[in-house]
This record gives C-alpha cells, structure tokens and sequence, in this order.
C-alpha cells in the first residue's frame, strides 16, 4: 500500500508508552479478575457437563444442583469474563485509536471493583438459590444494577477518552467501540425493568438474552478483530468501503433477531416471522466482515505460524463466520422444527461466545498485555499449548453438541420413540463435550498460569522490549 | 416407556383449528403499523444513503484503512508479539 | 469524512436498537397487554406460586420447556403434552418460563399427564428409581428424614422414614397446577 499514513508525528514513538502507561492499572485489573472468573466459570461449566454423565455425583449439594451450576456458569463467564477482559481490551482499544490517555482513570477503578462485586454477588445468590430462572438475566436486580452502574461509568470513560481524541478519522474498531456502550445500557435497563410478564417476558427475554450478544459481545469481537487482524499482518483491511455497510447493516438486522428463541412458541405469528426474517439478513454484514477479516488474511498465512494474536484472533474471525452463517440457518422454521430446544442450541452458543469471542480476547490479552505489563510472553511453548487445547477442545465442543443436538431433534420428532431413548440417544455426544470440556479447562489453566508470571514479572525476559518488537 | 400413559388427558384439535382460520382472516393492526413503520425506516435509510453519496461523504473511504498505521509502526511490518525462531524451524 | 457530523452516528446507532425495541417489545407489548387469561386458567395458590418459587431456585427451566407447539411443527400432541399453548395460558405467569432446552419433556401440562404426588415425590427424590434412564438430579434436600412419621407426614412409600419437607409438597402442588387441557375459547393474536 502506497498511501501516505494520515498521522504522521515524531512524537508518536514515545505518546504509544504514555498511552499505555495511562491504560496500564485500569486495563490489567480488568483483565486480572476477567481471568479469575473465567477460571470460576469454567469449574462451573465443566462440573454442568459431567452432570449430565454423572448425575448422582455429588447429588446431595444443593449448590451444585444442575439448575443452579448451568446458570452461574453462563453468567459467570458472560459478565466475569467475557465482560470484564472485553472491556479491559476496548479501553486500550480506544486509548489507541484515538491516540489520546485513557479518561477518567479513579471511574474506572469503580467501575472494576463494583462490576467484580456485582458478579460476585450475582453468582453467589445463584448458587445459593436466588436465581431469577431468566436465562441471561437471573441475577437478583442489586446484583444487575451494580453492574449497570459500573457498566455506566466504564462507558463514561471510554465516551470521555473519545472526546478528547487526537485523531480527525475514526477508525471502524471504534464505531463499533462507541456504539455499543451506547447500546449496552439502554438494553440492560430495558431488560431488568421488573415490569414484564407472560409471553411478552419471554419475548423480553430473549431479545434480551440475543441482544446481549448483538450490541456489546459481537462488537467486542469485530472491533478487536478489525484492529488486530490488519495490525498484526502490516496490511489496512481489504476493503473499508465494505466495513462501512457491515456496520450498518449489523446495526440494523442484527438487535432484531431475538424472537427465533421462541419460534413455535406461544408469541404472535408476525413477531416470530420478523425475527426469523432479520436473522436471514444478517447474511449481508456477516459478509461484509467475513470478506474484510479473511481476504486480509488470504496470502499471509506464515503469520499465523509466528504471532499468537494472529493465531487466535484469525481462529475467531473464521469462526465468527461460522457461527452467524450457522445462526441464519438455525432460525428458519425448517431447522427449528428439530433442532430447537436441542442441545444444539448450546453447540451454537459456544460457537458464538467462546470460539469467536473469547478466542480473540485471548488474542487481544495476548497483544495488550507486554504493553501495558511491560514484561514480554514467558514460555512460548506454552502460549502454543493454550491455543490447541482451547481450539481443538471448542471444535469437538461444537461439532459433538451439535450432532447429538440434531440426533436428539430428530430423535424427540419421533413420537413413538420413548423419551428415555433420546436421553440415551445424546448420551455418547454429551461425554464428548465433557471431555472437551477438560481440554478447554487445561487450556485455561496454562493462560491463566502465563498471565500470572506477566504480573509478577516472572518468567524468561526476553530480548526485545514489547514496544521495539515491530520490526520482528 | 418412561411413563404409563395415562389417559384422563384427552385433547381434540376441532375447536382449535377453527380459532386457526379465525386469527388468519383477522389481520392484527399492529402489523399494519410495522409495515407503515418499516416502510417509513427505509425510505429514512435510503435518503441518508442518496445523500451520503450526493456530498461525497463515501469518496476516498478506502484511504481510512490506513490511519492505524504510522511511523513507528508502518504499514508492511508486522506488529505484536511473536514467537521466538526456533533453530529448527518454527512449527506451530 | 463520513462523521462530520457526529450527533448523526450516535442518533443513528440509538435509532437502530430503538426501532428493534419497538418491534419486538413495545408493539407486542400493546398488542398482548389486552390478552386476557383462558377462561379454563386460574391464578396460582399461594402453595403453587411457592412451588414455583422451589421450581425457579432449583433451575427445572434449563431442563424443562412449558411451551407445546403447534402440529405439524414438531410433535409435541403426539407425545401427549398438550394443545398448542396461546399467550392467555400465561397470563399470571411471573416471571415466564417458557424455557429452551427439553433435556427433560415438557411439563406444561404434566399436572394432567402424570397426577400421581407419590410418583412424583418418588421421582424428585431419586427420578433413577423411577425412570432409569434419566439423567435428570437428585434432589434429597427436599426431603428430611424422621425416625417416628406422624399422621401428617408424607412419606416416600409406606413405612419409609424419609417424608416430603413442605418445599416437596408445594413443588407438586405446582406441578400439579401446570394443565392447560382447557380448550381454547378466545381467539388470540
Ligand atoms: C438435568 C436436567 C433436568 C433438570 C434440572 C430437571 N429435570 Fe426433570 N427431567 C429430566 C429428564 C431427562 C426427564 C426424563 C426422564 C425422567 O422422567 O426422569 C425428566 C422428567 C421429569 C418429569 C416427568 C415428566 C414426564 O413427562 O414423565 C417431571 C415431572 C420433572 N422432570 C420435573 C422436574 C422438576 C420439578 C425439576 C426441578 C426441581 C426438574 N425436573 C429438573 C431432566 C431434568
């Protein structure tokens, strides 16, 4: 590319330090305690799974019920981790693109501490019982409004760093950025209001539950992978023009979607149509993205070999793909006719927020965090090892709950077929994605190791400092 | 079987399928008022779009693929952390 | 550039998740806040709506849907688990839960299907000795065991030392409560 860069300044070498020293304290206690509950959400997860194997193991512990375990791990990992390391990346994100320290520092430090509480708070009450049964929206209301409040002053901060920014051109990380803590809290608010019941409940919830994903956990996902993919490479994205439309288009299709939870059910004919309809052009963002994210790509594989940002964050760009291509088939009453209620349903939600989503915050924290650590990666090796485990351990995930969710659809279809012989049915499929569920678990633990000698400076130094390796 | 079927649960269809052909017939306002409201949000989406192109705003867009590269790192050099060459030969 | 104007992009972006709220939940919400309750429907007993609160706490919903679909989509009569559910069956339903997985069958009308309190408590304190297949928990702490049962006490079978704890009692009430066999007398949206 020929194009003259459009900042162009001497002193930029030593603002990036001053920006990520501003970034530094906010950013790691986002992404330390995110890690805390990934690890949290994970026990939670993988004890959920060998429910399903083992279902009198440890049968007498009111806390660790199925009932209860299932929803602390969604939230856990939702508004711990992918929440928490989410937004620790968009601050940084922000600071960057917008070439301007990071606002309103003493807010953010707040916002952590409450944001830590709340999920403390709301997964304990879970635990203990105190579960709403609203699946994305069980925690206790002062459990919810302690995180909409810290919530409310991390995007204080982020609108506040984008104001004062250095920059003429926005990049279209930060569309995505501004936009969605524009979003989150409209929709929050509007989903917790205790006001709603019947089927209009559930219509609430699963716009809300859909929503969650549409306005804060897939602009998380596009913004870093809009930054991270062309960054990482030294290429500008294949087409900008593109990137424009598939923001627009996803803001408008994409907070439509919800209702395909409840086709068949019992909510109006025309809401149901409306949402299958949005779903289906969903197709037209998704390509727009998947056009940017993997045409960048095309010719630069070697990359992939020697940087582990690149590794994940591509992973979860292919898989971002998958996922909504997966998700406009899924909605159509065709499909749902089996597979709804399915354990397919879950093999797509894991698609959705751990292979696309978390797979490239592992790839931001893995860009991120030298800078603002100021310690470089320890263990290579074992950043290779965290990317199988994880990668192969959400592929036999994805492909056994998928699989045995259709054998299940077709099987429970079937009426003459007792319902005892579709439990066992799906028997062998669920043992698979317990046993990715322990390879995933490795996986964490091994990031979770690495990201602890990062804050304890331990490890191996190696030669270059983070800031100098560009040229590599 | 998990369950002796127990057969005080008697359903007929008749009645509903009735109610059926009644909802069919009986177009519910509130979809007449998404249809104005749909239509409305295009016609809105489509003059933004006419004049977007109209004043130029979508010229030179490509250009913007740039700006997060500069001197220090430039387009064409890779950026971020990486795994140190092996002497064997890196493998993954 | 494309943001001169920025009060645009933020009006836009607002614009966006406003219109899909409209859609999905201000115009449904109208449209269904004048749907009354099936007249075969009554509230819930203060001993159901504390079952329900037993049934929230121990998480059923992520087993269990209560929503039967309509035929030819599915095939959720044949099973036996009732007419295609409307909004006027959900009418004191607070919160909804309506649920998305059938780990277990649905249990919308399963006050209908299977009335029995002695298979049910049988099966809430250990659904293997029911139904051997199942994978569906064990939940004892619903149940207390006593060396001497009284004349109030329910106990799990004849003689046994182990009776149903009011928790227990409520959560069949409940489930008992869950029939929606009334046919349909109001045509809704
Ligand atoms: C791990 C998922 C799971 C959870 C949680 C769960 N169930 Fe079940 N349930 C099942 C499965 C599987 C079956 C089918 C096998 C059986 O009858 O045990 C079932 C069957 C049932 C049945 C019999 C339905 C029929 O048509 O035969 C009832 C009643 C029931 N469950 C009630 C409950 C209640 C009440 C709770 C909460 C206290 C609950 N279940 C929690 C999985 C679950």
């Amino acid at each position: 590319m020929k194009a003259p860069p459009l900042e162009q300044s001497p002193e930029l070498v030593s603002l990036r330090r001053v920006l990520d020293e501003s970034a530094a304290v906010p950013v790691l206690l986002f992404f330390a305690t995110g890690v805390l509950w990934l690890l949290a959400g994970t026990v939670f997860g993988l004890l959920t799974s060998l429910k399903f194997d083992m279902p009198d193991w440890l049968a007498a512990i009111p806390a660790l019920t199925f009932g209860r375990l299932r929803p602390a791990h969604l939230n856990a990992v939702n508004y711990g981790w992918a929440s928490l390391a989410g937004a620790g990346c968009l601050l940084w994100l922000t600071s960057r693109l917008c070439m301007t320290p990071v606002r309103l520092r003493g807010g953010l430090i707040a916002s952590v501490i409450l944001w830590n509480l709340g999920v403390l708070y709301g997964t304990g009450a879970v635990l203990l019982g105190y579960g709403g049964s609203v699946e994305w929206l069980e925690y206790p209301l002062p459990a919810a409004a302690m995180i909409g409040a810290a919530f409310l002053l991390f995007a204080a901060s982020i609108l506040q760093t984008f104001r004062m920014r250095s920059v003429q051109h926005l990049y279209v990380s930060l569309w995505y950025t501004v936009a969605c803590v524009v979003w989150f809290p409209f929709l929050y608010v509007a989903a917790n209001l205790p006001i709603y019941s019947g089927v209009v409940h559930g219509a609430v919830n699963w716009w809300y539950g859909h929503n969650a994903l549409a306005v804060w956990f897939t602009p998380i996902g596009l913004a870093l992978a809009y930054y991270f993919i062309p960054k990482v490479i030294g290429r500008p994205i294949y087409s900008y023009y593109l990137s424009l439309l598939g923001f627009w288009s996803f803001a408008l299709f994409y907070n439509w979607n919800g209702i395909h939870h409840l086709v068949g059910g019992p909510v109006p004919n025309w809401l149901q149509t409306i949402s299958i309809i949005a779903s289906v052009l969903m197709v037209i963002p998704v390509m727009a993205v998947a056009v940017n994210h993997h045409l960048t790509t095309v010719g630069h594989f070697r990359h992939l070999r020697s940087s582990p940002t690149l590794r994940f964050t591509v992973f979860g760009a292919m898989c971002y793909t998958a996922v909504s291509f997966q998700g406009s088939l899924e909605s159509l009453r065709g499909m749902q006719e089996v597979v709804h209620f399915t354990h397919y349903t879950v093999g797509h939600a894991h698609l959705g927020v751990y292979a696309f989503l978390t797979m490239i915050l592992f790839g931001a924290m893995y860009y991120i965090t030298p800078r603002v650590a100021r310690w470089n990666w320890p263990h290579p090796g074992l950043i290779k090892l965290h990317f199988w485990l994880t990668a192969g351990g959400i592929s036999i995930y994805v492909i056994a709950m998928c699989t045995g969710g259709i054998l299940q659809g077709y099987a429970m279809n079937e009426s003459v077929r007792p319902f005892a012989q579709v439990i066992d049915l799906t028997r062998p499929w669920l043992i698979a994605r317990s046993a990715s569920g322990i390879l995933i678990t490795g996986g964490h633990l091994v990031f979770a190791y690495l990201f602890a000698q990062m804050l304890i400076h331990a490890g191996p130094r190696r030669e270059t400092a983070p800031w100098e390796e560009a040229a590599a | 079987m998990i369950l002796p079927p127990r057969s005080r649960y008697h359903f007929s269809y008749g009645h509903f399928d009735t109610e059926l052909r009644y909802r069919r017939m009986n177009v519910p306002p509130a979809t007449l008022l998404l249809v104005v409201l749909s239509i409305c949000g295009a016609a809105l989406a489509l003059a933004a779009f006419v004049w977007a192109v109209r004043t130029g705003q979508l010229d030179q867009t490509n250009a913007g693929g740039l700006v997060i590269f500069d001197d220090e790192e430039p387009a064409g050099t890779p950026s971020g952390p990486i795994f140190p060459k092996r002497k064997e030969g890196a493998g993954l | 550039m494309l943001f001169i104007r920025l009060w645009m992009f933020f009006a836009g972006v607002l614009a966006t998740l406003f219109l899909g709220w409209a859609a999905l939940i201000g115009v449904p919400g109208v449209q269904l806040a004048s749907v009354p309750a099936q007249p075969g429907l009554r509230p819930y007993t203060y001993e159901e709506m504390h079952g329900r609160e037993i049934y929230m706490r121990e998480g059923c919903v992520y087993c269990h849907t209560q929503q039967t679909r309509p035929q030819g989509f599915g095939t959720d009569q044949k099973r036996m688990w009732g007419r295609p559910s409307v909004p006027g069956d959900y009418v004191y339903d607070r919160p909804h839960l309506l649920g998305t997985s059938r780990t277990g069958p649905d249990l919308l009308n399963i006050g209908a299907r299977q009335p029995s309190r002695d298979w049910h408590l049988a099966h809430l304190y250990n659904p293997r000795a029911v139904v051997p297949e199942s994978i569906m928990p064990r939940f004892p702490w619903l149940f207390e065991e006593k060396t001497g049962t009284g004349p109030q006490d329910v106990p799990l079978a004849p003689g046994s030392h182990i009776v149903a704890t009011r928790e227990a009692l409520d959560l069949y009430a409940y489930l008992l409560a869950l029939n929606r066999t009334y046919p349909v007398r109001r045509a809704e949206p």
